[in-house]
């Protein structure tokens, strides 16, 4: 519910009609107002004109139709014909006519046409033809205007459609304040430096019973009702609102109903106060009672529904029953009907948060809850019944009995606040005199005391309709927004000099991005919630630092209270299986060529249900499926299998400088039972390391025992059962490892002076068992090849005849490389013993 | 003998002259220099002239043995180079065909922001930190200045865990938890970079979680006007050095006084255009003085020190700097988006 003011409205309480409504806009919005958009009244009514009815005959062709004829004072003196479907009009009544070439609401443009055979001129407009949502009702028929209206005269100023409408968007803090007419006037008063001239208010004081003899106000709860006042209106005359009055209200948003209705909403526009009507006659006992509600307490509310009362809700009640829930919707028994004769005028500041509880356990909200919600003035209640007291004498609606009953649980003064002028200009960088800032804070209506310059500070004293300024700082930026926050000169700020800089796992973060875009995938960012069933589809484990049974509880992940959706509402443990959703989304777009990964946090709770925050390690995710090569011209294509993902892996462990990690068997459900590993590496410490720093070529460290490997991960093919679940064609693969954990693996990388002596090559095809690992064979030859060897890679790999069937052939190449020139029987020799080894541990022969 | 030697020389680069091939020239080495070449046969018949005409005919010899030899040589040389010319040219290929394939990843736009805001920062001596998503209630509202029933909770609809535990609605708590950690060092001069979560319906510019950009100043004599210094180098080096920052009124609770924040239109300077819808800004987020009760949570004394702060999306910074409209072509993960960059 946006505050809409009206600017002819707002006119008449700071005169601003120099100030182009957009103008206005734009100074209010740099002073903390800010308006959201500026609508013009007339809807884009152009060219409508007064008219009057010269004559009317039925239509020769259709008998719902009549033919007029209508004098609008054109300059040839010709009176127009316009057909019209309307039976309320009479000769010489005067109407709005949208001549040819007029435009109505929306830009309809009317033009001549014909109907039924006859030509008609233009169109006679009903209300609703001329403005849309005005309150009018569709079957009112053509508007009768009066009867001086001058002819040939454009309709819009004449109906007051001249206007615009600024919509507000407020802050929290100008809330309360800006959400009334005078409010909004006192704060354009205040930024263009004019007068406020809020209307004058005079109430009758005539009358033989005065309200404090018709009523008695109880308020055993003041907590949630520190202010209450009443006035009694006797002999009531329902009716419709004057036009002025309708017209405001419309401008304002809110639909008119009927004078006393009409009066309490527009006070309620005006002062930003709420008001409530009951029917007097039904207060038993004249007594009204402010109260929370006893449990098992109902009330049916004035929209018919029965509503069962907590003991949180405040209530207005009399000795026997619920009269209204405070501040949110009055009773069903107490309403204001046509048949009421007299009734209990209501003005009261309830707190914001005991209606905003009332509100939200009922689900119901309103116009006057939602200004209570924001807060009032705890002074504002009495002015603005006093107010709507008047109007209700102008417009003879009633008859107002003298004075007001009224509970106060103390008076409300307003704040006295010490400002220091120096504080203000060391908080803003300016050099504003203490004058200065004094003549801001008089323009909002702030008294000050001591102003001098040269004095530490002066008193500013804070009328209680500012409840947001509560303290020095606050009169720090009442001051900044009327100087003009543009005014504030550009400065940098000075001190001590820093470095720049990030943690080291931001810093591995964006070295494996690099690492992996450049190895040509993409970079994909996915919501951190999930739906619960998506864990348990994925398949895959996360090791979470909770027990088995707390991990039973929430096996989807943490589950978040209050989703908005079932789609995100948990916190994910693993990036699985979003990386499997975004394979599965391309893939379903044809795009069957992907490989992409992910550097994100996960949420693995600590113990369940929370006592403490959960923790969030950075995981990294891989996922590809289809050729991560395309066939080309002159390439041909390269299909992404076990091995692809594995060398990205070692690409990424190499490209970061850290120490490879081990692969070691696994049993993921998720994953190809004979295609999968579990990604291990020896956290504890700087075993596992061999002279050639842990990198050489075949990826193989020096033995360790497998007892010290922690999993930190785990990569394979998906599982066939997994990828039709997620309808991913081909032999998707999957890697997640835990990011944090990984990047310990890293090692300073080293320099080694280059060898002044040629390095030797020389070249090892054995034949072994297919079962034997190839990456033992190469850990022996590192192991037997003793200090000559420098490296070993695995250059070919070969089954079949005519290697024995049951074995295969592996070929090495080898590089000797020693601090002087070796000689050839070194090498031999080395050679020799490496063969012999190989042979003794896994009977491999020399390939023939 | 002096008309043979002329004869001879004449006749045999003349004959240079005509061959062809590498294998030619050899031919004609070996008969005229060779050692039963006719250059030789000639200085064999030296015997037979007077000793006063040796050395005369002698250095003519020579200079008819040097010619020819240098003949010999130019002519291999052009021969050669014809016949390299004759091989390349064989060699043709379309130089039309597309370079040969290699692979080329992307790194996400919202990562290539964020490193290239962190960069500006990091430069101007701020250190990037890191938060919990998931926060106490302490450090997402209390210690910011918005105790249970701040109107301000209704506006940050947050996700809760439990009462007590809930997900950030902002990257703020970090500067709590920033500054309990640094108290009492100045200056303080972080920045932080995360996701945030509200119950906000999903829309072009909206989602339920966004990625923020916060920072943080505090020390001794921090101004608002270094807030709008700060913010304009950043704006400068984001979006172009014509940019300016403009500052509006507006309301956190964790700041005072706060401001909305706008960058002037990088595309019309402020004149009003379709990428600013008119307006002539571009609105940034939000910022302002830190509020003296979030420097006391922090442990910092409002009366010594002060400080700004600031908490833009870089949803909408990524957005503007590479035109994208929508907010969730962001988290679609569509390859054909996520290769563009
Ligand atoms: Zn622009």
């Amino acid at each position: 519910m946006p505050m809409l003011v009206s600017y002819q409205w707002l006119n008449e309480l700071v005169p601003v009609g120099d100030i182009a409504p957009d103008e206005l806009a734009s100074r209010l919005t740099m002073a903390g107002v800010t308006v959201e958009k500026v609508v013009p009244a007339d809807q884009g009514v152009r060219g409508v004109v007064v008219g009057e009815v010269k004559a009317i005959e039925k239509h020769p062709q259709a008998d719902k139709l009549w033919v007029t004829t209508v004098d609008v004072a054109a300059a040839d003196g010709r009176p127009l014909t316009i057909v019209t479907g309307a039976d309320n009009l009479t000769v010489g009544c005067r109407v709005p006519v949208a001549v040819h070439g007029s435009r109505l609401p929306g830009g309809r443009k009317i033009e001549r046409s014909k109907l039924r055979g006859v030509a008609s001129e233009g169109m006679l407009c009903a209300w609703t033809e001329l403005i849309k949502g005005e309150g009018h009702d569709e079957d009112e028929g053509i508007l009768i205007l009066w009867a001086d209206a001058p002819l040939g005269v454009d309709v819009v100023p004449l109906l007051g459609l001249d206007d615009h409408v600024l919509e507000l968007d407020l802050t929290v803090n100008y809330a309360s304040h800006c959400q009334s007419m005078l409010g909004v006037a006192r704060e354009v008063a205040a930024v263009l430096d004019r007068p406020y001239q809020p209307p004058r208010v005079y109430v009758n004081q005539e009358g033989v019973k005065r309200a404090v003899d018709l009523v008695k106000i109880e308020v055993p709860d003041p907590d949630l009702c520190p202010a209450y006042a009443a006035r009694v209106v006797t002999d009531i005359r329902l009716g419709p609102s004057p036009d002025w009055l309708r017209r405001r209200l419309q401008r304002a948003g809110i639909r008119p109903i009927n004078n006393i209705v009409d009066i309490t909403n527009y006070v309620m526009v005006e002062y930003g106060q709420p008001l409530h009507a009951f029917n007097y006659d039904q207060v038993a006992d004249s007594r009204v009672i402010v109260r929370r509600a006893r449990p098992g307490e109902k009330l049916v509310t004035l929209d018919g529904v029965e509503r069962e009362l907590d003991p949180e809700m405040l209530c207005i009640t009399d000795p026997a029953k619920v009269l209204g829930l405070a501040g949110v919707m009055g009773g069903l028994n107490s309403e204001v009907t046509g048949a009421t004769r007299n009734i209990l005028l209501e003005s009261a500041y309830f707190t914001g948060s005991g209606i905003r509880r009332t509100s939200r356990a009922l689900g119901l909200r309103s116009e006057a809850s939602a200004r209570f919600e924001k807060g009032l003035d705890p002074n504002g209640n009495v002015p603005a019944v006093d107010r709507a007291a008047m109007l209700i004498e102008e417009m003879k609606a009633g008859v107002v009995a003298p004075g007001v009953a009224e509970f106060r649980v103390k008076p409300f003064l307003p704040v006295n606040i010490r400002l220091r002028p120096e504080r203000v200009n060391s908080l803003l960088g300016t050099r504003l005199s203490a004058v200065d800032m004094a003549r801001y804070l008089k323009r909002l209506g702030f008294e000050t005391d001591g102003v001098a310059d040269g004095r530490k500070h002066f008193t500013v004293t804070v009328p209680t309709r500012r409840p947001d300024v509560s303290e020095e700082v606050d009169l720090v930026e009442e001051v900044a927004r009327l100087y003009g926050y543009d005014e504030i000169a550009t400065t940098l700020p000075q001190g001590a000099m820093t470095s720049g800089g990030q943690p080291v796992l931001e810093d591995w973060r964006v070295s494996a991005r690099r690492v992996l875009a450049g190895a040509g995938l993409n970079e994909i960012l996915t919501d951190s919630r999930q739906t619960p069933k998506a864990h348990g589809a994925s398949r895959w484990p996360a090791p979470l630092p909770i027990s088995p049974a707390e991990a039973a509880a929430i096996p989807g992940g943490i589950p978040i209270a209050n989703p908005m959706t079932v789609e995100e509402s948990v916190l994910r443990s693993s990036l699985v299986p979003k990386m499997l959703e975004v394979m599965a989304y391309n893939t379903n777009r044809r795009q069957t060529d992907i490989g992409v990964f992910e550097i994100n946090r996960v949420y693995w709770a600590k113990q369940w249900p929370l006592t403490e925050l959960p923790v969030e390690p950075l995981m990294l995710c891989i996922g590809a499926v289809g050729r991560f090569a395309p066939k080309t011209w002159n390439r041909p294509a390269e299909e992404g299998d076990f091995f692809y993902l594995k060398g990205l892996l070692e690409r990424l462990a190499d490209g970061l400088g850290l120490r490879a990690p081990r692969l070691a068997p696994s049993n993921l459900e998720t994953l190809h039972p004979a295609r999968q590993a579990a990604i291990v590496a020896d956290l504890g410490g700087e075993s596992g390391k061999n002279e050639n720093g842990g990198k050489n070529a075949a990826g193989a460290p020096a033995v360790s025992s497998d007892a010290d490997m922690t999993p930190i991960g785990w990569l394979g093919e998906v599982h066939p059962a997994v990828a039709k679940a997620y309808e991913l064609p081909g032999r998707p693969l999957i890697l997640e490892l835990n990011f944090e954990r990984f990047v310990t693996l890293s090692e300073p990388r080293t320099y080694r002076a280059l060898p002044p002596f040629p390095q030797v090559e020389r070249d090892l095809a054995l034949v072994v068992g297919d079962d034997v690992p190839a990456e033992k064979v190469a850990e022996a030859i590192t192991a037997a090849g003793g200090k000559l060897l420098r490296s070993v890679r695995l250059f070919d790999r070969y089954a079949g005849a005519p290697v024995p069937v049951g074995q295969v052939s592996l070929a090495y190449s080898l590089v000797y490389q020693a601090d002087r020139t070796l000689t050839d029987t070194e090498v031999n020799a080395a050679h020799e013993k490496i063969l012999a080894a190989l042979e003794k541990k896994f009977g491999a022969k020399l390939r023939g | 003998m002096r008309e043979e030697l002329k004869r001879l020389k004449d006749e045999a680069l003349a004959a240079i002259e005509e061959t062809a091939t590498a294998a030619g020239l050899q031919d004609l080495r070996v008969r005229y220099l060779g050692k039963k070449g006719a250059l030789t046969g000639i200085l064999r018949g030296m015997g037979t002239v007077p000793a006063d005409e040796r050395p005369a005919l002698g250095q003519l010899a020579n200079e008819a043995r040097d010619a020819i030899e240098a003949r010999l040589t130019d002519r291999a040389a052009a021969l050669e180079s014809t016949e390299l010319d004759a091989r390349l040219g064989a060699e043709k290929v379309d130089l039309t065909l597309p370079g040969t394939w290699l692979p080329r990843g992307s790194e996400h736009p919202m990562s290539q922001v964020t490193e290239e805001v962190k960069a500006i920062f990091t430069n101007m001596g701020f250190q990037v930190v890191d938060g919990p998503e998931v926060e106490t209630d302490y450090y997402n509202f209390e210690a910011l200045n918005i105790p249970k029933d701040h109107p301000a909770r209704d506006t940050q609809d947050s996700f809760f865990i439990n009462p007590e535990i809930l997900l950030r609605t902002q990257t703020s708590p970090v500067q709590i938890r920033t500054m309990e950690k640094m108290t009492p060092r100045l200056p303080v001069r972080i920045i932080t970079i995360g996701r945030v979560y509200r119950r906000d319906e999903s829309d072009p510019t909206h989602g339920s979680v966004f990625h923020q950009l916060e920072g943080l100043v505090v020390d001794r004599g921090i101004t608002m006007g270094d807030l709008k210094g700060t913010l304009t180098l950043m704006a400068r080096s984001l979006f172009g050095e014509g940019v300016r920052i403009r500052l509006r009124p507006s309301y956190f609770p964790f700041t005072e006084p706060s401001a909305e924040t706008d960058v002037s239109c990088p595309v019309c300077d402020g004149a009003g255009c379709r990428v600013c819808k008119g307006s002539g800004w571009i609105e940034l987020g939000g910022s302002g003085m830190v509020h003296p009760r979030v420097l006391t949570a922090g442990g910092y004394d409002p009366e010594v020190v002060s400080g700004f702060a600031w908490g833009f999306g870089i949803e909408r910074m990524t957005m503007r700097k590479y035109g994208i409209e929508d907010l969730r072509h962001l988290y679609s993960n569509d390859v054909r988006f996520l290769r563009q960059f």
